[in-house]
């Protein structure tokens, strides 16, 4: 289970570290990249679902954000400033994977699943976890953009409707509707796997 | 989206107030609206419960890697534009573009300057001359001359002061015009002040200006 969710904890310091980065200092970025890198990385994977580009694309939206930091006026977060960048980049490959045959998965073709942290988990429990989730990729990736990325962000990035409506430009009740309607969708997918509600 | 679909929302995101919750609570009594909730839950649970992927440990420093040297303002990357040696790539299309450009350009320098220019490269200094005339009670004076060939409907002097005190001045080269002032159309005056006089032929004097030839290389020198 995911211990961090969210744009995080408002950081009081951020400022400043944009301001040395401006000045040039490049180690003080690092300090945002390691506070977000793993929240970006994470929301390129659902919206893409392909690991290897995942981690390509979002070291792209971290050097777009820093190349474009006297552009950040600190109207919003700089977090959902950063994963606005991450979406559209996602949004640009998307659209162009209609072109190409985008691979679905990690190297291998298939869903990248995280191992399990839990090590009291039981062999037959991370097989089916394993599946659970490999569907749930498979389902995620048939959804609409639109659907797709008020889910991931809702419920996966844990993020709430303030927060999913100002990064997707969208009012709180229309990143609620977008939710539910995805989810919706998500369900009706996810029992065509196979998947019966009392079974996930 | 119905209201047991915006109470759904509400009630899976902890938003409900205790009112909504009690209008929710009551919607549950149909059997549809316990199944939808059920599976909106699980959905959101199976969402809620999937874990992120490990990252490669170099990521942060492939980031950093990836930087420019220092940021710069951005007259500083002009400037430093200006002075840093560039590779220029070119093709056949560009090559033989370059080639016209360079091939007009002569003949485009001719036609704004002139042959003389060209030729001598001497540049005759204009001198500004200005021509003034009391008329009171006159209500256009023109001035006229060989620089506009006569024309009384060319060149007109202009009343500033309100009092009859007409004037204006005229870019003159080098040579010693006649020339007159012509009231109200239909009155033809010799400048009185002028610096020389010569007959018209016609029982008339024209006044006459002098202007002297000068040289900007000379000038210069």
């Amino acid at each position: 289970m995911p211990t961090e969710r969210g744009l995080g904890p408002d950081h009081a310091d951020e400022n400043g570290i944009i301001a040395q980065c401006l000045a040039g200092d490049r180690k003080a970025y690092a300090v945002l990249v390691e506070r977000y890198k793993s929240l970006v990385h994470d929301l390129v994977y659902r919206m893409i679902g392909d690991a290897v580009r995942a981690e390509d694309i979002a070291q792209e939206a971290f050097v777009k954000a820093y190349l474009s930091l006297r552009d950040f006026r600190g109207e919003s977060r700089f977090s959902t400033w950063l994963c606005r960048i991450a979406m559209n980049r996602c949004k640009d490959v998307l659209r162009r994977a209609r072109r190409e045959v985008l691979m679905p998965g990690g190297p291998d073709g298939q869903p990248a699943v995280p191992d399990s942290v839990d090590e009291a988990e039981t062999p037959a429990a991370t097989l089916e976890r394993r599946e659970r989730e490999e569907a749930l990729h498979r389902a995620l990736a048939q959804l609409p953009v639109k659907y797709r990325e008020a889910v991931v962000l809702r419920h996966i990035e844990g993020m709430d409707f303030e927060e999913v409506g100002r990064l997707l430009g969208i009012a709180a009740g229309a990143a609620k509707v977008r939710t539910f309607r995805g989810r919706e969708m998500l369900r009706r997918l996810l029992e065509r796997e196979g998947f019966r509600d009392d079974a996930i | 989206m119905t209201r047991f679909e915006e109470l759904l929302e509400g009630h899976l995101a902890g938003e409900l107030g205790p009112e909504e919750e009690r209008e929710f609570t009551a919607l549950l009594a149909q059997e549809g609206n316990r199944r939808t909730l059920t599976a909106h839950q699980t959905t959101a649970v199976l969402l809620q419960g999937v874990g992120r992927l490990p990252l490669s440990p170099s990521f942060t420093e492939e980031v950093l890697a990836s930087l420019p040297e220092k940021r710069s303002p951005r007259w500083a990357t002009v400037w430093r534009s200006l002075w840093v040696p560039q590779t220029l790539r070119w093709n056949l299309a560009s090559a033989l573009a370059l080639s016209l450009v360079l091939a007009a350009t002569p003949l485009v320098w001719r036609a704004f300057t002139g042959p003389s220019a060209i030729l001598t490269g001497r540049h005759p200094a204009v001198t500004v001359i200005r021509f003034t005339l009391h008329a009171p009670g006159a209500e256009r004076v023109s001035l006229v001359g060989d620089f506009n060939g006569w024309r009384i409907d060319e060149t007109f002097l202009a009343d500033t002061t309100g009092h009859g005190y007409f004037s204006g001045a005229l870019p003159l080269k080098p040579g010693r015009y006649a020339y007159m002032f012509v009231i109200d159309g239909t009155r033809w005056v010799t400048d009185p002040g002028a610096e020389g006089h010569r007959d018209d032929g016609f029982g008339n004097r024209n006044a006459v200006v002098t202007i002297a030839e000068t040289d900007q290389e000379n000038d210069n020198t």
